[in-house]
């Protein structure tokens, strides 16, 4: 009811805006029963500056690619068709790069091998990779977007590690499109998604994509595209975050506020544990 | 036009070979191929069926083409603008992809992936046929076979593990959905939990954020009347929605607009601000709610909004219940609650500068009702806690009462259409706890990027398991994982990757199922761009250019390139073969509204929905044609042309039919449940 008459309102218990939710306070997270500010994973706080820690953000779109499906669009990678890490001038003096140079990018569940790019239009003490690059296949894999794809090898030594090197670059090629042999291009860019561990937010759910990494100048034998993951350090991160999470039942034998949207909702009656 | 004069730079240049010589000879002007008059950007609809002009390659040779023109909509990234494809009448190819001057969000202008659809259609690596794998998975053999034996083939499965009660073994797993409804209807036919989906890597975040507040999950922002815009992160070049954004979002800003952009890169965005802030990321939360606090302590706030439409009192009764329950102690309380956010302290933690930060809230104050934002991925999907990004932006719409006004930011779900489809199963029967687990009660939507690791952990089994434009493997993070996971048999049975093109993930699937392109398959689309409703059609362009030039074919792979399906018409065959003699009650589901018993056609379902889109019907008699008719000419529809306040709306009697009203919270409740 508003002003005397009965009219929509909002889809909330309340059928208002809840500043206060009365549901995180069922759902076990009284703390966050009003809007508040939540420190992130890679606050400052979090840095150890000098073993070079840093926020990495790789989650910014190009206006001209769409994640891993333009792959098949020749003018788009003509125009977009690496991913360097953005680094502020201070920063790559610190480190002692330059742009063009590679740098290890360490995560929590191994490492990336990727160009600097040293640009002010970074805020310092914060790294970005766009995403949609770095695209690979295999050598016994099917030709597909040719335009965008590396050729990789992948080793795994069936212990949960895996390497990753570029074998082949992007290169010009005969087919019934003439533009495929004026490829001009070879740097395909590197893959930095297959690098990161699960980050799973325990109330929303989300993924947290930024990452807190250890930059340190590539090692000898390091090659630009070189990726190594240990998929055992990815459970024990998944088991972390896990760990941080409140489960169901909530009030009632719940699995979840019958009032809030769920996608293909089923039938009530599956809503009760 | 009159050709301009060569300078003498350009002459020398042209002499000496630098540059080519154009001016030897004069050509003479192009005999013009339109009445003369005003220059138009695009050929008027009463001309797409016999569109003549140059070719642009042909020049200077006079190369006159003839196209049909047919609308559709744009697949490369979620906003599904308008294009229109031109089809050579002698080549029957598609020669380029335009703009649709009749898509209300797009409204004729694309980026660059909407012509470079083309590029998509004919790129000479794409599957034509669907494969099978041989060997082991991942291992790179494939054998090409008939439609035919997969769909009996996954059928088959699928029959006998919803006959054996396993429901929870089949998911769809979807990348970009691009379409309205149309898979809900579908699984839910099937009676089966198996919906995933790639949202918990992208907005789930940002949606848990809205929803906390006001049950609707995205913020649709009238950027074209606001007076003040606030984006957290690229949104006019790259956020959801970017085409259609940007385009109101200069519109805004041509109108005498601010424009603040929260994002620690100086992208081409914050390039366009009056206010870069450059935040440290995961602290825009601190900086809105220093701006919150400003809006309090200055008194900027709406008190006629805050007073009706929060509620204040259930937070001073169960916080406060010794504090008088008045409106100015909530607003006492609030700057108690908040005092500790300065904008030095927000200063402190994400290095955006207290002046700035003041700035931005007097904007925002001044600006009132007419204060647009977004917030879509970036911080929400960034950071633990990232929710409460969105949170405390929507705090600033509920403070300056600039929830669905005219220049304010609406819900995502009043600017979006809710079609009618023909048949509605019920709802399924099955929890999955591989989508829903119990430790994510609130999750918005899927954890879906955990999904390899729960089928690690024995939490169950995937017998038949579908990706669709979906690429974990590659986009997820640790892709890895998902690499072990689909190369052992205990966790997928059967994966069927359902890609117009091949991937990372496809590599390690037993089928690669190849479907049309954006020309190549039929989708309703309707999304939140602005402050008005619309759909938009996409279809098969050469299915359209065959019916209108009486062209015989049954189904859309017929006219595509190779073997190339379309998923509508997938779904319903599948479905179909499933359930043969319908004793499994899903045959039903499929079943012609129009023709009883018998199979419906992906006409007959487009046209159930067109027939029953408000205001269409008549649109379409205006134009002696039928709803459906309308839709294959202009490709889109606009069913509103501006929302806003609706959550003012008036109840009308018959909603008010056996409902009680709360005397103290003024809630309506139907029935014993809160939904009115």
């Amino acid at each position: 009811m508003a002003g005397g008459k009965p009219v929509e309102g909002f889809p909330t218990p309340s059928r208002k805006n809840e500043f206060f939710s009365q549901t995180m306070i069922d759902w076990k997270w009284p703390e966050y029963a009003i809007p508040t500010y939540i420190k992130s994973h890679i606050h400052e706080e979090e840095m150890d500056r000098s073993k070079n820690e840093y926020p990495l953000v790789p989650t910014f779109r190009l206006p001209t690619l769409i994640h891993s499906r333009s792959g098949n669009a020749k003018w788009l990678y003509e125009i977009s068709n690496r991913n360097p890490i953005w680094i502020h001038p201070e920063d790559a003096d610190r480190l002692g790069v330059h742009t063009g140079d590679i740098l290890r990018v360490n995560t929590e569940i191994g490492y990336f091998v990727d160009k600097v790019w040293v640009t002010e239009g970074m805020k310092p003490g914060i790294i970005a990779c766009s995403h949609h690059l770095g695209r690979w296949r295999r050598p016994s894999d099917a030709h597909g977007n040719r335009w965008a794809v590396n050729t990789v090898s992948i080793d795994n030594d069936g212990k949960g590690g895996w390497k990753m090197s570029t074998i082949g670059d992007i290169v010009p090629f005969k087919s019934s499109d003439p533009d495929s042999s004026r490829i001009f291009w070879s740097d395909g860019g590197v893959h930095q998604n297959i690098t990161f561990p699960v980050h799973p937010d325990p109330i929303s759910g989300m993924h947290c994509w930024h990452q807190k990494v250890r930059l340190e100048k590539a090692h000898a034998d390091d090659k630009y595209g070189d990726i190594f993951v240990d998929t055992n350090k990815s459970f024990e991160v998944y088991k972390k975050w896990l760990a941080m999470t409140r489960p169901a039942p909530g009030p009632n034998g719940l699995r979840r506020p019958l009032w809030m949207k769920r996608a293909l909702r089923p039938a009530e009656e599956m809503f009760y544990i | 036009m009159a050709s301009r004069k060569p300078s003498i730079i350009e002459r020398i240049a042209e002499s000496i070979g630098l540059i080519p010589n154009l001016h030897k000879e004069e050509p003479a002007a192009l005999d013009s191929l339109t009445e003369p008059g005003q220059l138009t950007n695009f050929p008027p609809p009463e001309k797409w069926d016999d569109w003549t002009e140059y070719e642009a390659k042909g020049w200077p040779r006079k190369v006159k083409k003839n196209y049909m023109i047919v609308p559709t909509t744009c697949f490369n990234c979620e906003s599904a603008c308008g294009l229109t494809a031109f089809i050579d009448k002698d080549s029957w190819q598609v020669r380029k992809f335009e703009g649709n001057p009749y898509h209300p969000a797009s409204r004729g202008r694309n980026c660059a992936k909407g012509p470079a659809t083309i590029n998509q259609i004919t790129d000479p690596d794409r599957i034509l046929y669907p494969l099978k794998r041989e060997g082991k998975r991942g291992e790179g053999k494939w054998t090409r076979v008939t439609w035919d034996q997969v769909l009996d083939d996954i059928a088959g499965r699928m029959r006998k593990a919803i006959l054996e009660g396993r429901n929870n073994e089949i998911a769809y797993h979807v990348g970009r959905p691009g379409h309205e409804g149309y898979m809900d209807r579908v699984l839910q036919s099937w009676n089966i939990d198996g919906h995933n989906s790639h949202t918990n890597v992208c907005s789930s975040g940002a949606r848990f954020g809205y929803a906390i507040w006001y049950g609707h999950d995205r913020p649709s922002p009238d950027h074209a009347n606001a007076k003040f815009i606030l984006l957290i992160s690229a949104h006019l070049e790259s956020g959801h929605y970017f085409n259609p954004h940007a385009q109101r979002i200069m519109e805004g800003k041509m109108n005498g607009a601010k424009l603040a952009v929260v994002d620690p890169r100086l992208s081409n965005t914050a390039s366009h601000a009056d206010y870069w802030m450059p935040s440290y990321p995961g602290t825009e939360a601190a900086v809105l709610l220093a701006i919150a606090k400003i809006l309090l302590d200055e008194g900027w706030y709406n008190r006629e909004y805050i007073e009706t439409w929060v509620n204040w009192d259930e937070y001073l009764k169960k916080e406060y219940p010794d504090r008088p329950c008045t409106f100015e102690q909530f607003i006492e309380t609030l700057r108690e609650v908040y005092a500790e956010y300065t904008p030095e302290y927000a200063e402190k933690e994400s290095g955006v500068t207290a002046a700035m930060t003041r700035d931005v809230a007097r904007g925002i104050g001044e600006a009132g009702t007419r204060f647009a934002s977004h917030n879509w991925r970036s911080a929400s999907s960034g950071n633990l806690g990232g929710w409460a990004v969105a949170r405390c932006l929507h705090f600033l719409h509920v403070l300056t009462g600039s929830v669905g006004t005219v220049g304010g930011t609406s819900p995502n779900t009043w600017n979006k259409y809710h079609p009618k489809f023909f048949d509605t199963p019920p709802a399924q029967t099955f929890w999955n706890e591989l989508h829903f687990p119990k430790e994510y009660p609130l999750s918005f939507f899927e954890p879906s990027f955990l999904l390899p690791h729960f089928l690690k952990e024995r939490r169950g089994f995937m017998d038949v398991y579908f990706s669709r434009v979906f690429n974990p493997v590659w986009t997820y993070p640790d892709g890895f994982t998902w690499i072990e996971a689909f190369s052992d048999e205990s966790m997928f049975g059967l994966h069927a990757a359902l890609t117009p093109t091949w991937s990372e993930t496809a590599f390690f699937a037993d089928y690669v199922l190849p479907m049309g392109l954006a020309s190549e398959r039929h989708d309703l689309n309707t999304y939140e761009t602005h402050a008005g409703v619309w759909i938009a059609f996409r279809q098969p362009v050469f299915r359209e250019a065959a019916r209108r030039t009486g062209k015989p074919f049954t189904y859309t792979y017929e006219v595509n390139p190779g073997e190339v399906w379309e998923e509508d018409e997938f779904w319903i065959e599948l479905s179909w073969r499933i359930d043969p003699d319908g004793s499994m009650g899903i045959r039903k589901h499929f079943e012609s509204p129009y023709r009883p018993g018998e199979k419906i056609t992906v006409d007959e379902y487009y046209q159930y929905i067109f027939e029953n889109t408000k205001g269409l019907p008549a649109a379409a008699a205006a134009e002696g044609m039928t709803p459906l008719d309308f839709m294959r000419k202009y490709g889109a529809f606009v069913v509103e042309p501006s929302v806003y306040d609706l959550h003012l709306k008036e109840l009308s009697a018959s909603q008010m039919e056996d409902t009680s009203v709360d005397p103290i919270s003024g809630v309506i409740t139907k029935k014993g449940r809160g939904s009115a």
